[in-house]
């Protein structure tokens, strides 16, 4: 019963220390660097568009910078020990997102805000709600079938609001959304689950066939099932940015659950080899191909985007032509699909390579998360969740850089695009959640509370509500 | 789970390094390509929306501006002094040698324009003034009538070209229209003939010589020199005057002013090789002038060291010599300059938007080429040259002009190039002028009264 007790006493917390600190210092001290971006960005397009810096398009970007504020004094507040750098490299991606949409689409800033603002409110509430992380282990197979009914329901009811030739969104016209932002969350935490809970058996019963070492057929399947419904999505759907993704998540995860770097290597042959098949069966996935393949064959006609995307990337050089100064919009969908290439143009190679290091520092900062994690499904979550937002970064931006075939996924916080705005901080809301009860944790146990660690770390810690 | 954990960061890290990387090969190697390729709609986004600086002549009349996006000349006689602006064929003379002004790529230090440059706004170009004066040029022009040729008048004070005229000229402002049927005429509008046109001299060489002769006292202007023939014969090579001496007997200024090849070609014995080069390096010859736009180098002979033939037919203007009609513009000033040798130049001022100057041209000295005492000599051969000899046809009323003509073989079976070199007033030199008639013949007959016209145009500017 004390142990229950002690947990109810937090957030408050008992150890004079974690009160002293309560307030996220850190946090606030990064934030006006998170900040800088756009607002030096604003003022650059004021000047260049020669409207005052209170003109109503650049105030999207300042209520967002108020958000943020907003967000740090609530994670105070509420006593939140989350990762301190999470928030302001957020921010800072996030808002160079709300400055490159003012900059591209200028009337769709108070829409993008808007999402931001319902992202960030379902962020915080996961970030100190009244719950844990670990309590959706329960919830993989409910996941799982939430994840096959929004498949279902996008194959037959899906629709093409902006003409991109693929149905991936479910809704009106007027207000729709796009599963597959969704999907991937409820993925990870399937995954999670599922892996967390059969990880020994996939890493000890091993039969041998031939020279290799396999798992049980029977835990298999699922692998199969994947790699099955990764292809579907290809090929139905022409969403060959989901399948990448998806794909790519199931194998890093499987990997950091089993420790068999051969299974990652078996896995994306065999998706190549699916592709390989699509390609020869398949009209549209050979189109993508060849376009990807030579742009120059055809730049005025079917590699127009791409085409135009590297003229524009050639054009930035390293410190690019001055926000407001390029002609990014010759790329259709900039602000969707290529917020990076408009980046690199007006803002040039520094600005890219800035912008992926955020990322990388955002990725980082989330497999700390799962480092410092010590339940094995909590340490697959995070990782699974950080995963997803690195391998779509790396999707869109190779594919805007032609390394990879083009695809639609958006570039996380950056793209315009509410399903993926509110996705992404769903995301960030509970690596903040994850990293808090770790640190929680560890000052209890620094506290002196080693005997619930110990049972946390031999794995007898029962969740919370099977006491009840 | 640690170690895959790692693992996995360490390659997503590889990711993002790739990316990184193949952001920069975009950008940076493969940027050239992509900036000039076809379908790039920037290329002309860019042109429409940077303003080009102006190019005006000394009163401020435009030469060449920027119109929605294409350069236009609003003046082709200035062709050669302006350049051309081709994003296809690249840009030549003015255009080219300040660029960076023109372009605003070079700009005021004030504040505006530092923020302005922060912001990257479309960049405004500075106005270029030259030190050319249109009413000249076209005087010019209209004084070389059709025929080919060029014509260069220098400040003698500040060697300033105030007119600078290459003929056949072009458009420049229809440069791409017109790059087939420019690039291969054979009368070749597109380069400049006064800078890079290089020719023999013929006797207007001769003031090269007579003042290397004066100034290092070989002979003094009232030497006594005999020419009764009209030729002689060096080591069995025969030299003839093109036109006898009216008497056999005759001081040296008079030699200069009926161009004996005969007296000039001893003279040049006497003066010898080492003499001779020292002197016309003085005057510039043997390299390019320094000078603003494309300019060949000149020479006194490809020979070294030179056979006596060829040391006594450089000394009349002919044998190895090339030289522009820009170095024989800076001969001339430099008599009027009592002997230093001017630094000629054509822009004045390189102007940002806001009025600030950030370029000036000035006024600069290649050295003394001779004493003050020679040039002064030198101004008085020319005077008589033109009152006695065979430069009459430069004659001004009311304004004493100095000369020399000269003739140059051209091209075998055609006439010769004609030549004169002209200083007015004499006993004041305001102007120098240097002025080719391709294929016109005897030098007094053709370049000389284009002299002429151009003085009397120079004169009455004020």
């Amino acid at each position: 019963m004390s142990a229950i007790a002690n947990r109810r006493a937090w957030p408050a917390g008992r150890s004079s220390v974690a009160l002293s600190r309560a307030w996220r210092w850190r946090e606030l001290g990064l934030l006006p660097l998170a900040g800088l971006p756009c607002v030096v960005g604003a003022i650059v397009l004021a000047l260049v568009w020669e409207r005052p810096l209170g003109d109503a398009r650049f105030l999207p970007i300042y209520a967002f910078l108020g958000l943020l504020l907003v967000s740090h004094v609530t994670l105070s507040i509420f006593r939140s020990r989350s990762d301190q750098l999470l928030l302001p490299l957020v921010g800072a991606l996030a808002g160079i997102g709300m400055l490159s949409v003012t900059r591209l689409v200028p009337i769709l800033g108070p829409r993008q805000l808007m999402w931001a603002a319902l992202g960030i409110v379902v962020m915080l509430v996961v970030a100190v709600g009244p719950w844990e992380a670990r309590l959706l282990e329960r919830y993989k197979y409910t996941s799982a079938a939430a994840g096959i009914v929004l498949v279902g329901l996008t194959l037959v009811f899906g629709i093409d609001p902006n003409g991109s030739g693929a149905r991936l969104w479910l809704g009106t016209d007027q207000l729709s959304f796009q599963p597959s932002e969704i999907l991937k969350v409820l993925l990870v935490v399937f995954l999670a689950g599922y892996l967390a809970d059969k990880r020994e058996l996939l890493t000890t019963s091993l039969v041998r066939v031939g020279p290799l070492r396999l798992p049980p057929l029977a835990y298999l399947a699922p692998l199969v099932a994947m790699w099955g419904i990764s292809l579907a999505l290809l090929v139905w759907q022409r969403d060959l940015g989901a399948a990448i993704l998806f794909f790519g998540v199931f194998l890093v995860m499987l990997y950091i659950a089993v420790g068999q770097g051969w299974y990652v290597v078996v896995g994306s042959v065999l998706f190549f080899a699916g592709g390989v098949i699509c390609y020869g069966l398949f009209s549209h996935v050979r189109l993508r191909v060849e376009v990807w393949l030579n742009p120059w064959v055809d730049p005025q006609g079917r590699s127009y985007q791409i085409a135009q995307a590297l003229y524009a990337l050639g054009s930035g050089g390293l410190f690019g032509s001055g926000l407001g100064n390029g002609y990014p919009l010759y790329v259709a969908a900039a602000h969707t699909d290529f917020p990076f290439v408009a980046l690199s143009e007006e803002a040039g190679l520094s600005a890219g390579i800035a912008l992926l290091m955020l990322y990388a520092l955002l990725v980082a900062r989330g497999l700390q998360v799962a480092l410092s994690a010590r339940l094995p499904f909590n340490r697959l979550l995070a990782a699974g969740l950080t995963s997803v937002l690195a391998l779509q970064t790396m999707v869109i931006v190779g594919g805007n850089l032609k390394l990879i075939p083009l695809t639609g996924v958006t570039l996380p916080f950056v793209s315009y695009g509410g399903s993926s705005l509110l996705a992404n901080f769903l995301i960030l809301g509970v690596l903040l959640r994850m990293s808090h009860e770790e640190q929680v944790l560890r000052v209890r146990a620094e506290s002196g509370l080693s005997t619930q660690l110990q049972r946390l770390w031999t794995g007898k810690f029962r969740p919370l509500a099977a006491r009840s | 789970m640690d170690r895959q954990i790692q693992t996995v960061g360490s390659a997503f890290l590889v990711g993002f390094a790739l990316l990184a990387m193949g952001s920069g090969y975009w950008q940076i190697w493969r940027a050239p390509q992509l900036a000039n390729a076809a379908g790039n709609p920037r290329v002309v986004e860019a042109e429409i929306r940077a303003s080009r600086g102006r190019i005006l002549d000394r009163t401020g009349q435009a030469l060449a501006e920027s119109q929605d996006g294409k350069r236009v000349s609003a003046r082709p006689v200035t062709a050669h002094a302006t350049g051309y602006y081709s994003r296809r064929y690249g840009t030549t003379a003015t255009e080219r040698a300040f660029d960076r002004y023109l372009s605003g790529r070079e700009t005021s230090d004030t504040l505006e324009s530092w923020v302005r440059q922060l912001a990257g706004g479309p960049r405004r170009g500075a106005d270029v003034t030259l030190t050319l004066d249109l009413r000249l040029q076209e005087a010019a022009d209209r004084a070389l009538g059709d025929k080919r040729g060029a014509v260069v008048v220098l400040d003698v004070a500040t060697g300033q070209v105030v007119a600078m005229l290459s003929k056949p000229y072009f458009d420049p402002g229809r440069l791409d229209e017109d790059w087939t049927k420019l690039s291969q005429d054979e009368a070749r509008p597109l380069y400049n003939r006064v800078s890079q046109g290089l020719y023999v001299p013929g006797s207007t060489f001769k003031a090269v010589t007579a003042a290397a002769a004066l100034d290092s006292a070989v002979i003094q202007a009232g030497t006594m020199v005999s020419d009764p023939t009209g030729d002689t014969t060096i080591d069995g090579f025969r030299i003839t005057d093109s036109q006898r001496p009216p008497r056999p007997t005759f001081d040296f200024a008079h030699a200069f002013a009926w161009s004996s090849n005969v007296i000039f070609a001893q003279l040049g014995l006497q003066l010898g090789e080492e003499r001779m080069r020292r002197y016309a390096e003085r005057f510039g010859i043997g390299k390019a002038l320094p000078f603003e736009l494309e300019t060949s180098p000149t020479s006194l002979t490809r020979t070294t060291p030179m056979t006596r033939v060829l040391l006594a037919s450089t000394a009349f203007g002919q044998g190895e010599l090339l030289i522009s009609p820009l170095q024989m513009a800076v001969v001339a000033a430099t008599f009027g300059r009592d002997g230093d040798v001017p630094s000629p130049y054509i822009v004045d001022t390189a102007r940002a938007p806001d009025g600030d100057v950030l370029y000036r041209g000035r006024p600069g000295s290649l050295g003394k080429a001779t004493s003050a005492q020679t040039a002064a000599t030198m101004r008085s051969f020319m005077a008589l040259a033109v009152e006695e000899g065979f430069g009459g046809n430069a004659a001004l009323p009311g304004v004493r002009v100095g000369g020399k003509t000269g003739t140059a073989q051209s091209v075998p079976g055609l006439p010769d190039h004609s030549w004169f070199i002209g200083l007015a007033p004499i006993d004041k030199p305001r102007y120098a002028v240097a002025v080719i008639v391709e294929f016109g013949g005897f030098g007094a007959l053709e370049a000389a009264p284009v002299t002429r016209q151009v003085l009397d145009a120079a004169l009455k500017l004020g």
